[in-house]
């Protein structure tokens, strides 16, 4: 077995055994277990973190493999919840996390080595102010998405006079849950914006040209990208978001479903439009 | 003599609030005031002799108890003595003697358990799965002070003491592995725990209470507990509203102003005798807007209602009445009924840890004589050597040392080497017998055949100058 499959088999394992450990240890309250999760989870984080980098350094920006994203992606995710996890101390965030980031490693395993057809002068700088950001400001928006989730299911309970369990008295508050929301709408969508607006900016410097022609074909009349589409409603949304909290004070509920639909459709735009619509972010093309 | 755990007491159950009241021992210094003969207090055993008809000419014929503690609340009296099977009459006698009452009139209420029964209650109880209210506190706190007491006295010796000590932790088992002391049970406090899951930390919410009321006042009095920043009273009465404010810390504020202080209350707390509401859903939408929509509670404990249900329907805000929070406090009262279950197999597990625990203590003390006797033999043996030696070979003083030191390291491997066969063959079966239950009793005889065949049971062991030579060690003389 060579030296980087030795490696990502270790990776996946300790992912594994994370996810494995906070999914059993924390609604069974069973501590070493949940400390196990834990601590597989940062493990199996700072490993990934050291592939990554290797992997950025020795192939350079422009050679990475499809696969690489979808680890960065899950990567990502794993970083913001070891930020939130330090600030808030909840554990309910692992359970949402680990496993999240577990089977985006996997999907990347399945995208395989093939290298994806980008643009010609994709650069460290677009790495840094596009790619980076925009996953970054997922993770917030997946963390924002779990919080939301359960921020209306105890606000429904509440409201319903049910019966709330022991593991609802275990679980934040509810203004903790709504002041995720906040953060989030804070951080995240200013990073939103940068990296769509690098992306923007990377796309019009060069113009459809620099596309190979297969890619150029498939784009069709509009030469709107799906991709750019969707991503300007995402935008959309998010800055609705800042606004509606900000500005005008809104809180609870409504900011809560407005986080969960902009995931949604960011979900879409990740897995929907990259694998199945032709666009230049496209998983599917390529060599 | 075998000596048993026994324990005598009456409860809330078995026996009503006058015969509690008579037979309460809180008040009487049972314990040092020698009134129960616990054989390792050494004060005066007159009276509770005298209580058991005994005159103190004839302490042969009594039989005081080895080890004792006495729990007297409000809701259950208990006595727990380690004893021979005399125990239980000795304690009734004596508690009843205490308390100038006759027999009769105490022993229908009392109930009397031994051996592992006596244990599985003890620990019952200070898991608080026997209280009026399951999943209390208090009863803890009572039964440390108990055991603190008793143990100052020294009227508890080996085995009460760890029986006391796996107590403790068993209770601290039950509250952390089981929600049966979880959920509120009370109306007040199962408000400020919904409180809780709302705001989570209290420190940065105000409160206020409108009108006034016992369980309004308990419910301030619990958010105040839990930290919450301030809390403001208002109340169509001007003083009652500054008496309160007064016990709260906190400000009285106009009645009229009630809205105008929504803006900055989190949590309302309402009992007013109003015949109807007091506030109603426009105007608190009103009120939530100019909140920026920060989150309000409110808890409607008055009947008829103060605040109009539709309240409730208004995004950020909840609504509690009286029946709701009844119907928390139902529920989880039946899931503390649940979750004692679970305590009970936790108390079923422990005491059988313990009497395990304490069938091994009569095989240590076995063991522990057995290399005692071995030693002893082997020390006077080495005196012996030691001086023929010394006498043989004209030892110098540093040689005669050298040469205990060697004789004592023989004398040492000698008693291990010999009473190893014994004492592992002793443990073997001890462990065989709890693998297959074959029952206690063929244990009971090897021990018996063994202590008898070192000679460990005859008290006054005379070791005289017996023969010696190459038959063995020197004869015993047993007194039996």
């Amino acid at each position: 077995m060579s030296l980087s499959s030795f490696v990502q088999l270790l990776l996946v394992l300790l992912y594994a055994l994370g996810s494995l450990g906070v999914f059993w240890g924390i609604p069974a309250r069973r501590r070493k277990i949940q400390v196990l999760g834990r601590l597989a989870s940062l493990a199996g984080f700072v490993l990934h973190s050291l592939i990554l980098l290797t992997a950025l350094l020795l192939q350079g920006v422009d050679n990475l493999p499809n696969g690489y994203f979808l680890q960065l992606l899950a990567w990502s995710i794993l970083l913001v919840h070891f930020l939130a996890w330090r600030r808030q101390g909840a554990n309910f965030l692992s359970m949402a996390a680990v496993p999240l980031a577990f089977l985006l490693l996997l999907l990347s395993f399945r995208l395989g080595n093939r290298i994806g057809i980008l643009p010609d002068n994709v650069t460290e700088l677009l790495f840094t102010l596009h790619i980076l950001p925009m996953f970054v400001s997922l993770g917030l928006l997946a963390l924002a998405f779990g919080a939301g989730l359960l921020y209306l299911r105890l606000d429904r309970k509440i409201k319903n006079k049910s019966r709330l369990s022991e593991f609802d008295r275990e679980l934040p508050a509810l203004n903790a849950f709504d002041r995720v929301n906040a953060r989030v709408a804070v951080a995240g969508f200013p990073l939103y914006t940068l990296a769509l607006a690098t992306g923007f900016i990377a796309m019009s410097g060069q113009g459809l040209a620099s596309l190979p022609e297969i890619q150029q074909a498939q784009m069709g009349h509009s030469g709107w990208d799906p991709k750019e589409i969707v991503s300007l409603v995402v935008w959309f949304f998010y800055a609705l978001l800042f606004y509606l909290r900000l500005v005008k004070g809104w809180r609870g509920r409504k900011t809560a479903l407005l986080v969960i639909f902009i995931f949604g459709v960011s979900v879409f735009s990740l897995l929907g439009v990259n694998f199945f619509l032709p666009t230049h972010h496209s998983f599917s093309a390529g060599v | 003599m075998e000596r048993e755990i026994y324990l005598v007491g009456l409860n809330h159950r078995t026996a009503g609030v006058e015969v509690r009241e008579s037979f309460a021992l809180a008040d009487v210094p049972f314990l040092s005031g020698g009134l129960l003969p616990v054989s390792r207090l050494c004060g005066n055993m007159a009276a509770s002799l005298a209580a058991n008809g005994r005159n103190s000419q004839s302490p042969d014929q009594f039989e005081a108890l080895a080890e004792a503690l006495v729990l007297s609340t409000c809701n259950r009296v208990e006595i727990l003595a380690l004893g021979g099977p005399e125990a239980p009459e000795t304690i009734l006698n004596c508690w009843c003697a205490a308390k100038n009452g006759q027999r009769e009139a105490l022993e229908p209420f009392v109930y009397c358990h031994q051996g592992i029964e006596a244990v599985r209650h003890l620990f019952t109880v200070t898991a608080s799965l026997d209280s009026m209210v399951l999943g209390e506190p208090q009863i803890l706190g009572q039964i440390k002070d108990a055991y603190r007491e008793a143990h100052a006295l020294g009227s508890t010796g080996v085995v009460l003491n760890r029986l006391l000590h796996q107590a403790f932790s068993v209770a601290k088992r039950v509250r952390s592995e089981t929600g049966v002391a979880s959920a509120a049970v009370s109306v007040s406090y199962a408000a400020v725990e919904l409180a809780k899951r709302i705001f989570g930390n209290m420190s940065a919410y105000q409160a206020m209470l409108v009108g006034a009321g016992e369980m309004a006042e308990l419910a301030a009095a619990h958010l105040v507990n839990a930290g919450i920043k301030s809390v403001r009273v208002a109340n169509r009465t001007r003083q009652r509203a500054e008496e309160l404010a007064a016990q709260f810390g906190g400000l009285a504020v106009p009645f009229a102003d009630l809205l105008e202080q929504f803006k900055e209350v989190d949590i309302v707390i309402s009992s007013t005798g109003a015949p109807g509401t007091v506030v109603n859903a426009p105007d608190l939408a009103r009120v939530m807007r100019r909140r920026k929509n920060r989150p309000m509670f409110f808890i409607d404990i008055a009947v008829p209602r103060d605040i109009d249900p539709a309240v409730n329907d208004l995004d950020n805000v909840y609504l509690y009445d009286i029946d709701d929070l009844r119907e928390v406090v139902e529920e989880n009262q039946a899931q503390r009924q649940g979750e004692a279950v679970k305590g009970r197999a936790i108390v079923e597990e422990e005491a059988a840890a313990f009497m395990l625990w304490r069938e091994q203590l009569s095989l240590k003390p076995t063991i522990t004589e057995l290399l005692s006797a071995s030693e002893s033999l082997a020390a006077a043996e080495v005196e012996r050597t030691l001086r023929n030696l010394r006498a043989l070979l004209d030892l110098t003083p540093a040689q005669a040392e050298q040469a205990r030191a060697c004789l004592e390291a023989m004398q040492k491997a000698l008693v291990k080497k010999f009473s190893h066969q014994p004492i592992s063959y002793l443990r073997r079966k001890f462990y065989e017998e709890h693998q297959n239950s074959a029952g206690k009793p063929v244990l009971d005889e090897q021990l018996g055949l063994i202590r008898r065949i070192f000679g460990l049971d005859s008290l006054g062991l005379k070791r005289g100058p017996g023969p010696r030579g190459p038959h063995g060690p020197a004869r015993l003389v047993r007194k039996k």
